[in-house]
């Protein structure tokens, strides 16, 4: 098992005329739980299905688990957004299906235990079940394969707030138990702040913040002061408001600030706002966390 | 159902399409089971001597002449149906096996296992062809039961007509392996059930009504020739039962022309020689014993084709994922 | 054994709240020195919240002494906090003192305030574990 879950390196993917990635690169430490955040359309799934393997990058390069996405297939578990089943299969059939194509890895005890907690009669067909139901078999699923790394595109969506709430702490029991690295994507971020210690901002098909949370949120600074905003040049200005006779802004200081500001640490909520609304901001990744630059390298 | 032998991606492929593999393998059945009712019925109710004389009904058998009568219709429509057989299942392999699974999105579920996406095509490509040679074997084996010797002895029942050739040889083995093999590519190459399923139904019976037309052209011509007059210009001494390819008349010289286009004035645009008298008659044909050799021919050529279209699927799917 | 309640909308570091409550728990004497605090796989279970968070909060405990990790094992109380169990005479002095307030015609509020008003002046320089990370002394 290597310290890296996945490194990507100027990975680019294009649907006809739409471009879906524009070269994200970024390093994602094992063990991690991170968040892929952005607006729709802005690449994660995408870049999700390219890490499962599902899908060829159009150029850049992708490591997962040390090795090629296709190698890695049997150590990954995916559930794309929609929840793919067999509409046809009873949900017995389907954990079944689980143990037939994961020869050597599936657990039957950990899905039996994800479906526990929704009250499911193991032999309902898959097409009869709600929306929430259907995540939590997928789900099941996913975890009954025992992954090294598990890729949610947006999990949570389809669950109420009980089942929300039992399920996130059921992978969360995994990660712990087992060290497992957990990706999962969503447009809300309110719903994946308390689970997850790594960010992955993406939007408009390219990494804008990567990293810790904590070292995200340290790095940058809300600054109020009744002093004109060409003071706050010597720092990164993420977004920046007139506030009466001052200026309020979102920066990343690049130095002490010195005197007459009013310095406050930004909430995360407050950090993926101001970078989405000013896309024209430098995109900042995380020492640890960057790919370096090399050679141009095609897939 | 148990199905203790299968693991892996095939017991999903058969578990998912329980409904229609049961359901043809009920079909098959039923065919078999009236084929050898209607065998068994032939023997316990011959034709009796006044059967269909003047002034007799002739409905002595369930409405019809005989039993002996309602088995040779259904002989000449169970062959014409068997031709139908490889197009019904290339139409399935393409939509309900493969363009669904794509069109849903639930393959995003089975390329995610531990299970590659090559090996998930060869196991739905092994397993539909072996449901698909099993059944159309089981299929042929009925009519062969039902058949009993009439194809040699009923007019409309002759070895080379279209149906009855495919249905007696391994063409339509092939024929059901090919349609497989296409299925899998247009199904993959189109993701959208029903027009997979339609173009997969049209491209088999293109190339089964296109190679029937040239099977005969694959394998060189037996001729028979003979003095003739123009009183008396008909064929004599050739094989029974062989199946003639063209037939005529030559003059003097020995050049082959048509008499009904000749004689008594040429046609225009017929081709007749400048001299119509008629010395002889002529036959291409391919006696009894050709058949195993087009049938050879013929089998190799759709294996070939099988062949490269499983390839094709293979790169295509190669190309899509990781 | 003690069960964390995570109030999203607190404003205080998820960490923290971990750390709060423990502490909280010693100075009731809900924990004792050997008792067993959860672990991090039981609370991440219930709270849903990120692994790593405890295990912070538990590296926090640890630092101050409270707590002792036994490799394994899992982590264990190593003192008490305080010495206001949850029968002792200091409360009984709080519960009279509250009495007498809502008696005088305060509402719960203006006990908060009041109480929150000589809390932080007979503690205002000795807690100093609001470190670098994001939340508000409460």
């Amino acid at each position: 098992m290597t310290d890296t879950a996945i490194e990507a390196y100027a990975l680019t993917k294009r649907f006809g005329r739409r471009q879906a990635l524009r070269g994200c690169s970024f390093r994602l430490p094992a063990g991690r739980v991170c968040a892929v955040v952005g607006p729709n359309g802005a690449g994660k799934s995408t870049l999700l299905s390219l890490v499962a393997g599902l899908d060829r990058p159009g150029g850049g390069t992708l490591t997962v688990l040390g090795t090629s996405p296709a190698e890695a297939r049997a150590r990954v578990a995916y559930v794309a957004q929609d929840k793919p089943l067999h509409p046809r299969l009873s949900i017995a059939d389907t954990l079944r299906l689980g143990a037939e194509l994961n020869p050597g890895r599936w657990d039957m005890a950990v899905a039996e235990r994800v479906l526990a907690g929704g009250a499911l009669d193991p032999g309902a067909r898959v097409r009869t079940l709600s929306g929430g139901q259907r995540t939590r078999v997928a789900l099941a699923l996913a975890l009954g394969k025992r992954a090294e790394l598990l890729l949610l595109d947006e999990p949570m969506a389809d669950l109420d707030p009980l089942a929300r709430h039992q399920l996130m702490g059921t992978l969360m029991a995994e990660a712990a138990e087992h060290g497992t690295t957990v990706v999962m994507s969503s447009h809300i971020v309110g719903e994946l702040a308390d689970a997850c210690d790594h960010l992955l901002l993406v939007s408009d098909g390219q990494v804008r913040l990567g990293g810790g949370i904590d070292d995200l949120v340290t790095a940058h600074a809300l600054v109020t002061g009744a002093r004109p905003a060409a003071d706050l040049a010597p720092h990164t200005v993420i977004e920046s408001r007139a506030t009466g006779r001052g200026v309020t802004a979102l920066i990343r200081p690049e130095g002490p600030l010195g005197g007459g500001w009013d310095v406050e640490e930004p909430s995360l909520e407050e950090l993926l706002l101001a970078h989405l609304r000013s896309p024209d901001a430098p995109p900042l990744i995380t020492p640890g966390t960057s790919v370096p630059a090399r050679p141009e390298v095609t897939a | 159902m148990s199905l203790p032998t299968l693991r892996g991606p095939r017991w999903v492929d058969v578990r998912v399409h329980r409904t229609a593999l049961l359901t043809a393998g009920a079909v098959i059945a039923l065919a078999v089971a009236y084929t050898a009712w209607l065998r068994w019925a032939a023997s316990a109710y011959p034709e009796t001597a006044d059967n269909c004389v003047v002034g007799k009904p002739c409905d002595s058998f369930l409405g019809f002449a005989s039993a002996r009568d309602l088995l040779h219709i259904s002989l000449e429509q169970g062959t014409l149906g068997l031709l139908l057989v490889p197009l019904l299942i290339g139409a399935f392999v393409a939509g309900p096996l493969v363009a669904r699974e794509l069109e849903s999105g639930v393959h995003k579920l089975s390329w995610t296992q531990s299970v590659s996406p090559a090996r998930w095509l060869a196991a739905k490509l092994t397993t539909a062809a072996g449901f698909a040679a099993g059944g159309t074997l089981v299929l042929m084996a009925a009519l062969r039961l039902g058949e009993s010797g009439m194809i040699a002895g009923r007019w409309n029942l002759h070895w080379a007509d279209r149906g009855v050739y495919e249905a007696t040889g391994p063409v339509l083995v092939a024929y059901s392996l090919l349609a497989v093999a296409l299925g899998t590519l247009i199904g993959l190459a189109v993701r959208r059930t029903l027009l997979a399923m339609a173009a997969t139904g049209a491209v088999t019976g293109l190339l089964l009504w296109n190679l029937g037309n040239i099977r005969w052209h694959l394998l060189p011509v037996d001729t028979a020739t003979g003095p003739a007059t123009e009183e008396n210009s008909f064929p004599t001494r050739f094989p029974y039962g062989s199946f003639s390819m063209d037939q005529g008349v030559t003059n003097a010289a020995g050049v082959r022309f048509q008499e009904y286009e000749c004689l008594p004035k040429p046609q225009t645009g017929a081709a007749c020689p400048a001299d119509t008298t008629i010395t002889g008659w002529y036959m291409d044909y391919h006696p009894r014993s050709h058949f195993w050799y087009t049938q050879l021919i013929e089998t190799g050529i759709v294996l070939v084709l099988t062949a490269a279209a499983t390839y094709a699927a293979f790169r295509l799917l190669r190309r899509r994922t990781a | 054994m003690v069960e964390y309640r995570i109030d999203r909308r607190s404003g205080v570091a998820t960490y923290l709240q971990i750390v709060q409550q423990t502490r909280q728990a010693l100075r009731l004497g809900l924990l004792e020195p050997g008792d067993k605090l959860p672990t991090a796989r039981e609370v991440v279970e219930a709270t849903a919240i990120n692994p790593n968070t405890v295990l912070k909060a538990y590296r926090e405990l640890e630092r101050e002494g409270l707590v002792e990790a036994r490799r394994g094992l899992g982590t264990f109380v190593r003192k008490s906090l305080g010495s206001a169990p949850a029968d002792s005479p200091l409360r009984g002095e709080l519960a009279e003192w509250t009495a007498r307030a809502r008696a005088a015609g305060l509402e719960k509020d203006d006990v908060a305030a009041l109480f929150g008003a000589v809390l932080e002046e007979q503690f205002a320089p000795v807690e100093t574990h609001t470190t670098s990370t994001q939340g508000d002394p409460v």
